[in-house]
């Protein structure tokens, strides 16, 4: 995927990857947010920040694979900014079922689409974690990285990320979704 | 053992839609516009200063050497050639790795021998085959200091053909450095010497 600087600079690399680059980053937004009008917003985001780089000279190489990187902090930034608006709609109490949750075990085939329902009805920051770890496919170490907490913390948001999509999940079965 | 259902969550990652062509077309142009408005040139990072820290620099190429031991070699610089050290790796076994100091403005780096790497130094090798050439804004002045500070100096400060006043020494290290500073005109003629330039 890497595309190398061309004579002209990175500049011109930008634009002449910007057709197929749209796609991927805007693909790799909509999947995870699930909201046209915020991947368009996240996307033009992704752009406007690569080009900002550009400018400042702090990019070495000019990539589809690194604008898929702005995506994810963008992606990240933009779940921060809805906990918050959570957080002042309601305080989200810690459910003390959590430290158990992991020992009940759970095999199920996942059906795809009560799946990406259940991902999107949950709580900004779950539904981060388990997309970083799930989706992206990233190690608990790269993900506590991103979202900028210790891994021992991401462990346990992950735990409880896990524990609220079955619950969702399970009673998203139950109401025949 | 089955697998976690949670890593069948990866197939979500796939794209769902494409985006719509009036958004590609839209974002195309003000990325075009936005780079359109970049400078021409390649301005240098680095900004001129009158900090002592910072290079004043900006080689690709700098001077590692090799000295021995490198701790001394470290204050020994400081003190005769107003070396300003900027960083400095401690090997646990007390070798210095790597250490970097600024000497008028330059980068210099610097480590302890490392005779397995085959990283020895001038007292190792009985000699050095290497000049460091630095420019000063007061030659004879460092030629008393570095006196002063036990440099071996076979001749004083001296006005030469190639327009520069000059000196060589061997410091107690055994590394041998040029220092000058400008003085007038280069020659167009030096005795005993063919000059050859590049067009």
């Amino acid at each position: 995927m890497g595309v190398p600087i061309t004579a002209e600079g990175p500049a011109t690399t930008l634009l002449s990857l910007y057709d197929g680059a749209v796609v991927e980053v805007h693909g790799y937004l909509f999947a995870r947010c699930r909201n046209r009008e915020t991947t368009e917003e996240l996307t033009a985001e992704v752009f406007m920040a690569a080009v900002d780089s550009i400018r400042r000279s702090t990019v070495a190489e000019v990539t589809t694979a690194w604008l898929i990187g702005i995506a994810r902090h963008k992606l990240v930034d933009h779940w921060r900014r809805a906990e918050r608006e959570q957080r002042r709609l309601h305080a989200v109490a810690d459910d003390p079922t959590v430290d158990k949750a992991e020992v009940d075990p759970w095999d199920v085939q996942l059906d795809v689409l009560a799946a990406r329902d259940a991902l999107e009805q949950l709580d900004a920051k779950h539904r981060a974690v388990l997309t970083l770890r799930y989706l992206d496919g990233l190690s608990v170490r790269e993900v506590a990285a991103v979202l900028e907490r210790s891994v021992h913390a991401t462990e346990t948001l992950l735990v409880r990320a896990r524990r609220a999509f079955r619950d969702t999940y399970e009673s998203g079965e139950g109401r025949g979704a | 053992m089955s697998t976690d259902p949670f890593e069948q969550l990866q197939q979500l990652a796939d794209p769902l839609a494409p985006p719509e062509a009036r958004f590609v077309a839209r974002l195309r142009q003000r990325v075009a516009d936005a780079l359109t408005e970049l400078p021409t040139v390649d301005l240098p990072e680095r900004s001129t200063t009158v900090s002592t820290t910072t290079p004043t620099t900006t080689s690709t190429i700098t001077p590692y050497i090799c000295v021995s031991p490198a701790i001394e070699a470290l204050a020994w610089y400081r003190d005769a050639l107003g070396a300003v050290e900027t960083i400095r790796y401690t090997g646990d076994d007390g070798r210095v790795g790597h250490a970097e100091m600024l000497i008028a403005g330059a980068n210099v780096m610097l480590s302890d021998e490392y005779p397995e790497l085959e990283v020895v130094s001038p007292t190792t090798l009985g000699g050095t085959p290497m000049t460091l050439h630095v420019e000063v804004p007061d030659v004879d002045a460092v030629y008393e200091r570095v006196v002063a500070a036990g440099a071996r100096v076979p001749a004083p400060p001296k006005d030469e053909a190639y327009g520069a006043r000059s000196f060589t020494m061997i410091d107690p290290f055994g590394h041998r450095w040029m220092i000058q500073t400008p003085s007038g005109e280069m020659q167009d003629h030096v005795e005993g010497y063919t000059i050859t330039r590049a067009e």
